[in-house]
């Protein structure tokens, strides 16, 4: 009888484990995936705003200049992330854990 | 000779735009219909948005981005667009933290100091002055006359309310996708939290379009805005007074009707004058033709140079 019982807990657990592995899993993968959406929407962003620091001229220029001081932290880094983006679709790919 | 006038309720517009092709007396119109709006009693500012400015000289004053009194009632400002980015480029200047590297600091220097140049700066920065003004109406004030520049950069300018509220809406929506997204993300990542809360460029994107839709209900407000056209009788003006009024109802804004200036006397006793008057005659018909209804008044070419107060007092009479 107890033979039983332990048999059916380990089961119980195996399921738990697989249960809590498969989604916790999932749930790191798809904050990861949503967290490189963000910082790229981000970058996508400072692009509309300071195009014209990578030399492409934007007619809001003038407006979006007033954004810059809060968001001149970030400038240094989305200029060398610009600068170093070669393949967009390998990026996607990595997002997607296919290598 | 005085002209007819006619069409009630001009007068009663808060703020009244002159616009019109170069050289074809859009300042002497507007400084005489201001002073006859001072004469009348109301306080009036005049203001020309033309960089290349006339108004000061037509008085005889020197004006400046500040009101100078022009006479009972009557005050004028040429606004300077290069005072005016001056003055936001210091503010955001003033707002820029230090401690950022070399380079990035080399660079914003470089990219705030092109922004005076940089395309649309300057309608930006009359805009921007624009925008203080309309806040002035009903307080400071009780009427603005605005002396633009020649049309193409004064329809540009007017067109810049809906053209930006659309781009700054499309960047609105994308930084609160963005912010929703680091919302999700910051229950893990803690350092994305401080970016969500109160973001201050959400809030300056959505100040900015409040300022623009504001400026836009104005314009598009018959009750309290429209726009005068000033045109000699002769083709090209014509041409171009059509357009724009054209221009102007597809976007809303509403145009009170034209004005004649310059009109030869009907009389002459020189030949040459008898028979430009025969060309002006043909030309006065077309502007009939076109615009009837909605003509306001006709000025007579003067014997001198509208320039100083007199002057300009004899074109206010025309007024009324």
């Amino acid at each position: 009888m107890g033979k039983v019982k332990d048999t059916v807990k380990n089961c119980l657990k195996f399921l738990s484990d697989v249960n809590r592995g498969f989604f916790e899993g999932a749930r790191e993968n798809s904050v990861r995936i949503i967290r490189k959406d963000a910082l790229d929407g981000d970058d996508y962003f400072m692009l509309l705003c300071f195009s014209d620091f990578l030399g492409i001229p934007s007619p809001a220029s003038y407006y979006t200049l007033e954004l810059l001081p809060y968001m001149v932290g970030e400038l240094e880094g989305w200029e060398m992330r610009m600068a170093d983006k070669k393949d967009i679709l390998s990026e996607q790919f990595e997002k997607y854990n296919f290598h | 000779m005085e002209g007819d006038s006619i069409m009630p309720g001009l007068m009663d517009k808060e703020i009244i735009f002159f616009g019109g092709k170069g050289g074809v007396g859009k300042t002497t119109c507007s400084s005489a219909y201001s002073l006859s709006l001072a004469r009348k009693g109301y306080k009036t500012l005049v203001l020309s948005t033309d960089p290349a400015h006339s108004l000061g000289q037509i008085f005889q004053v020197k004006l400046g981005d500040s009101p100078q009194r022009l006479d009972d009632n009557l005050y004028g400002i040429e606004i300077d667009p290069e005072t005016e980015s001056r003055r936001y480029i210091n503010r955001i200047k003033e707002q820029m933290q230090s401690g950022f590297s070399a380079n990035i600091a080399a660079e914003i220097q470089r990219q705030l100091d092109a922004a005076y140049h940089s395309p649309g700066a300057e309608e930006a920065a009359i805009f921007d002055r624009f925008i203080e003004i309309i806040d002035l109406v009903g307080t400071e004030y009780q009427r603005v006359v605005f002396d633009t520049a020649p049309t193409g950069h004064t329809l540009r300018l007017l067109s810049l309310p809906e053209l930006m509220g659309r781009w700054l809406q499309s960047m609105i929506e994308r930084r609160e996708n963005v912010n929703e997204m680091m919302k999700m993300v910051s229950v893990v990542d803690k350092s994305l939290e401080e970016r969500v809360k109160d973001d201050p460029v959400l809030k300056l994107l959505s100040d900015r379009k409040q300022q623009f839709e504001k400026a836009r209900g104005f314009l598009v407000d018959n009750r309290r805005a429209g726009f005068v056209f000033v045109l000699n009788a002769q083709q090209l003006p014509i041409l171009e007074t059509e357009k724009a009024v054209g221009f102007l109802e597809r976007n809303g804004i509403p145009v009170e009707g034209i004005i004649i200036n310059r009109i030869l006397p009907e009389k002459s006793d020189s030949e040459f004058f008898r028979k430009r008057k025969e060309v002006e005659d043909v030309y006065m018909k077309e502007i009939e033709q076109k615009f009837g209804g909605r003509i306001l008044y006709r000025i007579p070419l003067m014997e001198y140079d509208i320039s100083g107060y007199e002057s300009i007092d004899r074109v206010a009479k025309i007024f009324g």
